[in-house]
């Protein structure tokens, strides 16, 4: 099954809904924002228990997407998965192997698997699945290194040998993170992960534990996903103990819910980061100059504390943690002065006074439009002080505030815009970053194909060192030419009642864990 | 006794106990009072500071946006200027989440919105800082509007208006906790929970609990609204009729709460502090406890040493009522015995020495009785014996000289044989007193034996000159009884009312029956009984008479007694004595009771 859409219930067709229709429609933006890593956990085998259902609360605009997300997050199982360091984690798959020119990977499966309809995980229903994926334009416009798979090739029941076009098959395994599903009729498909979803209900989805699951059954008997119209009604949900878990608490709202003494607040890194994105292709940004000037010219640790409250990190716009980068982190200081010379540099000077009284509004020696997105709630703070930063060194950073998620992403795939203040994904997973910042593919149009070259050899690495020889020169390409102001990297958090306990997992979605969480005995309700 | 020692309680409880309860009511009313009053006095302080801080905070704001306004009002800015004034003020001052100015006719002029502010000038003009209801974000934090109005040279010029984060406002709320589970609320104009310091009731904000009908939220209301409509400054609404503003309420989960409240100013918010009771009073009720156990021992404490110094108190008196009582009823050995050295065991001494006086006192009388009566019984013989006995010695003398004479011989016989019939009613009287006769009872006609006795007493009466009359009771009633011990009763009874009576005067015999009761009287128109002789007139040698050994009426009332009747005396000297005698009556049986009655 292709990540985004939704398992069938208990056998059953479920139409993919109309927020995974639209997604398709703009690929490319709502691809960064929820491309966050959906590869399920691992773990040891939980203790029986009696009848225990947990209810999890989704709010806010995107909770449609959310909901969805949840759904196979809880309901599926991938081939592998990226670990918080990048590295591969079974999952699945028990084995895999790259032949050592790169064109070929040779995964082989677990022989424990059963799908929720008690059949068998084969090799055929992989190659059936990532048959579909590298067919969908969908799945290979988010991983493009699918469409380096030549075929497929069953080699027994439980392992199948995937053929390439190019050596690309080191960066080809992150990109085999596919939700696994048995297809059976027509549209059907049948996952094989820890719960079992159950027919829509009209107010809340529910979730019954699968008994078979191969590593073990689950504590929790039953899964609720309600869903709330405000963070606010989830909340209250919460305090009154009609939800064990919101899955998303707000910036905002974070001090006082960690203030309630009876629920545990889990922060993990967002895998997205926001970001300044130039369009290169249209002056002044086509020079690296100004770029680099703008990205000395704003104070990341100023947004983190005013748009974030803090809570999260300044970032280059990678995941860093990654082994390829070894630790590095090339991020841009606070040096107005540099930046004003460096514009300066590039011709762009400020006006003298004559100069400035002939401009309408402010006096500038650039002005610009960021397209902003005002369905995420920092953008608009992040904007603020973006200007006044900005200002701060004569330019004049103007914004069109618009939909994110319709406007700003239809936007971006045309040439008609200078720069974007968006969500970008961090890429964990590195055969996400081909599609992000190689110019030849569509998730946006930025012009940037600076990098082209350095992702091209870090697509065909075959060793480990290949990869971070590419990765490193890849890392400094994107600090030495800005394609944009690497902003943020914000926290999420989540909240759990605590009647549950939550395997201490740092690094790690606690949702990839789940399956695994108890009930304290000995926590009484409130 | 008991009384001595209800009294002694009585004494203890007016003396100890009674004050000891008394100053314990009276300290635990004050101490309950008086921590009580504390108690609500700290949190009404706590609610009365909260409320000042609200007002601050609160003015805090307005005055920045007036120094904003200022900045736009005084200089000739353009509109992107302005807009820049308003970004950088929101950035500066997280508090503002939003400022949007207004011209007159309420056109949007600036905001430092990226997009179309969400803000609106107000509905109607305004000439005074407005602040608008709480509202409560989907990031699950407060807000309201604050509308600015603007004037340039005295006329009205637009509005500053700015929304407001109130996150400070719930820091601030949540900072105030009085004890371990007080804490305090804030309740904006319109009963809208907007602030609530207990994380388990701060579901309750965001489903935008409406407290209008708390009872505090209440009495605010009602003191706002009195205030406007007296005209009256409510810039300090927390000075006066503070009593209003405290109550204890029983909550949903069936907790006493202790409620104090203080009015914010501006906007019109209302503070309200609560605490469980168990927790606010609790200090006092444990010292309440404590004053009550202590109360408790003291007062048993009391009771105890009351008891036991009251038991050594009473115990003297105890034994000496004791001994009294014994003393009284004739047990003279009988001795108290009170240990110690006080008064009370001198008492005892005296008492015990009282008690050897009487005794000793007690055994001369009975020696002096025994002497007299012996005395008498001697005078008595010596006088009912000497006489026959003279009699008899005179009639020997004088029939040796007359013996011839046959007249004579024939008095002598008769003589000789009344002096031995006196002798031998003497011995006999003498001998009953000793050892009484053995009765034989059986259905008597008593008409019939008072008649017989009667009959056989006439001749004596004759000679001593007076008048027997028998009156009978119609019919025969029986009694029984013994008829030759009642011939001698009757016979005592007549004999005494013979020598009693002069001649000339009347002895009546008279039977009646009333209630089944048979009564006997002797009648008697003698010199009569004097009033202090008659209460042991029935005791052996006890006589009125000169001579005699007194033991006819003795002997009567013995038989009387075997019996089962009564006798009794009635007397008025000079008039004469009546002796009655009572039986039950019995019904007759004629086959037994004529035969015995022929026989008698």
């Amino acid at each position: 099954m292709i990540q985004g859409e939704t398992p069938k219930a208990g056998g059953r067709a479920v139409r993919s809904s109309p927020a995974c229709r639209w997604r398709r429609g703009t690929v490319a933006v709502a691809t960064l924002v929820v491309a966050l890593g959906t590869a399920c956990g691992a773990g040891e085998s939980p203790q029986q228990s009696s009848e225990v259902v947990l209810s999890i609360g989704l709010a806010g605009a995107g909770r449609g997407d959310g909901l969805n997300q949840l759904v196979l997050q809880l309901t599926s199982d991938s081939l592998i998965r990226s670990g918080p360091d990048g590295r591969i984690e079974e999952m699945l798959a028990s084995d895999w192997s790259v032949d050592p020119d790169g064109t070929a990977v040779t995964v082989t499966l677990r022989q424990d698997v059963t799908f929720h309809d008690g059949s068998p995980l084969t090799a055929h229903d992989v190659k059936t699945t990532l048959d579909q994926a590298r067919q969908s334009a969908y799945r290979v416009g988010r991983d493009p290194l699918l469409s380096d798979i030549e075929s497929i090739k069953i080699m027994g029941l439980d392992q199948v040998r995937i053929a390439l076009s190019r050596p690309s098959g080191q960066m080809l395994l992150p990109a085999l993170g596919i939700y696994i599903v048995k297809q059976r009729g027509e549209g059907e498909s049948i996952p094989s992960g820890p719960f079992i979803l159950e027919p829509d209900t009209v107010e809340e989805t529910t979730l019954r534990v699968n008994p078979n699951y191969y590593q073990g059954r689950s504590d929790i008997d039953t899964v609720r996903i309600k869903t709330f119209s405000s963070v606010r009604n989830a909340w209250a949900a919460m305090m009154r103990s009609e939800i064990d878990f919101l899955y998303d608490v707000p910036i905002g709202a974070r001090q006082f819910v960690e203030a309630d003494p009876s629920v545990r607040v889990f922060s993990l890194d967002t895998p997205y980061a926001y970001a300044l994105l130039f369009n290169t292709s249209r002056p002044p940004f086509d020079d690296p100059r100004v770029r680099v000037a703008l990205s000395y010219a704003v104070d990341r640790h100023a947004v983190l504390d005013r748009a974030f409250r803090g809570h999260g990190s300044i970032t280059s716009g990678l995941w860093t943690s990654h082994w390829v980068y070894g630790g590095k982190e090339l991020i841009y200081g606070y040096d107005p002065q540099r930046a004003d010379r460096l514009l300066s540099e590039a011709g762009l000077y400020l006006p003298t006074e004559t100069q400035a009284a002939g401009i309408e509004g402010f006096p500038n020696r650039l002005r610009f439009e960021t397209l902003v997105g005002l369905d995420l709630a920092p953008m608009e703070p992040i904007a603020l002080i973006m200007q006044q930063q900005l200002r701060q060194i004569g330019v004049d950073m103007e914004t069109d505030a618009k939909p994110l998620f319709v406007d700003v992403a239809a936007q971006l795939l045309g040439d008609d815009w200078d720069a974007a203040l968006v969500p970008l994904n961090m890429a964990r997973n590195l055969s996400r970053l081909y599609a992000f910042w190689h110019s030849s593919q569509p998730l946006f149009d930025a012009g940037f194909n600076q990098a082209d070259a350095a992702l091209d050899r870090l697509r065909s690495s075959v060793t480990e060192e290949d990869v971070v020889s590419s990765a490193g020169a890849f890392q400094q390409i994107m600090f030495d030419q800005a394609p944009g102001i690497f902003l943020n990297r914000p926290e999420q958090a989540r909240a759990v009642s605590r009647r549950f306990i939550v395997p201490d997992t740092p690094e790690r979605d606690i949702i990839e864990t789940l399956w695994q969480w108890q009930v304290d005995e000995g926590w009484s309700t409130k | 006794m008991r009384s001595i020692t209800t009294r002694f309680v009585m004494l203890v409880a007016t003396a100890a106990v009674a004050p000891l309860v008394l100053y314990g009511a009276v300290s635990v009313y004050s101490l309950r009072a008086g921590t009580r009053q504390s108690v609500i006095d700290g949190n009404r302080n706590v609610a009365a500071r909260a409320a000042e801080q609200i007002d601050q905070y609160m003015a805090h704001h307005v005055s920045v946006l007036q120094s904003i306004a200022a900045i736009l009002r005084n200089t000739e800015l353009q509109q992107w200027q302005q807009k820049v004034i308003l970004t950088n003020h929101v950035l500066a001052y997280e508090v503002f989440r939003e400022l949007t100015l207004f011209g007159p006719n309420g056109v949007l002029i600036a905001t430092s919105r990226l997009g179309q502010p969400t803000l609106q000038p107000p509905r109607v003009p305004i000439r005074e800082p407005d602040i608008a209801p709480t509202t409560v974000d989907d990031a699950i934090l407060p807000t309201t509007a604050v509308t600015l109005p603007l004037t340039r040279r005295g006329e009205e010029n637009g509005w500053l208006v700015g929304e407001v984060s109130l996150e400070e406002l719930w820091r601030m709320v949540n900072r105030i906790q009085v004890g371990q589970e007080g804490f305090a609320m804030v309740v904006a104009d319109g009963g809208q929970l907007i602030a609530h310091g207990d994380p388990d009731q701060k579901h309750r904000i965001a489903t935008a609990e409406n407290l209008a009908d708390h009872d505090l939220v209440a009495a605010v209301a009602a003191r706002r609204a009195r205030e406007r409509s007296d005209g009256t400054d409510t810039a300090s609404p927390n000075n006066d009729d503070d009593d209003e503003l405290f109550t204890e309420y029983e909550d949903d989960t069936g907790r006493m709460l202790l409620s104090v409240a203080a009015a914010v100013t501006s906007p019109e918010w209302t503070v309200i502090v609560e605490q469980p009771t168990s927790e606010a009073f609790g200090l006092s009720d444990q010292l309440e406890l404590q004053l009550g156990v202590v109360i408790t021992i003291a007062l048993l404490l009391t009771v105890a040493l009351g008891y036991y110094w009251g038991r050594s108190f009473i115990r003297p008196i105890v034994e000496l009522t004791r001994g009294t009582e014994a003393i009284a009823s004739g047990r003279l050995e009988e001795r108290v015995d009170i240990a110690g050295t006080d008064e009370f065991h001198q008492l005892g001494e005296s008492f015990n020495s009282m008690a050897v006086k009487l005794n000793e006192l007690q055994e001369d009388v009975r020696r002096q009785e025994r002497h007299a009566m012996f005395g008498r019984i001697e005078a008595g013989l010596v006088h009912d014996l000497s006489h026959p006995i003279q009699n008899i010695g005179n009639s020997c003398r004088l029939i040796v000289k007359l013996f011839d004479d046959h007249e004579y011989r024939a008095t002598f016989r008769r003589t000789v044989d009344r002096e031995f019939a006196s002798i031998k009613r003497v011995l006999e009287d003498l001998r009953n007193l000793a050892r009484p006769m053995p009765l034989e009872r059986f259905p008597v006609d008593v008409n019939r034996s008072v008649a017989e006795v009667a009959e056989s007493m006439q001749a004596l009466a004759d000679s001593a000159g007076v008048d027997l009359d028998v009156r009978l009771t119609p019919g025969q009633p029986f009694i029984e009884g013994d008829v030759f011990a009642l011939g001698r009763v009757y016979r005592n009874l007549i004999l005494n009312a013979i020598e009693a009576t002069a001649p000339g005067g009347v002895i009546t015999l008279s039977t009646d029956e009333h209630d089944a009761r048979i009564r006997v009287a002797v009648e008697d128109t003698g010199a009569g009984i004097p009033h202090d002789r008659l209460e042991n007139i029935f005791e052996d040698f006890k006589t009125t008479k000169r001579r005699g050994l007194g033991l006819g009426l003795a002997i009567s009332r013995k038989i009387v007694d075997q019996l089962g009747g009564d006798i009794s005396v009635a007397s008025t000297v000079g008039r004469g004595t009546t002796f009655t005698l009572e039986f039950a009556r019995v019904e007759a049986r004629p086959e037994v009771s004529a035969p015995t009655a022929a026989a008698s």
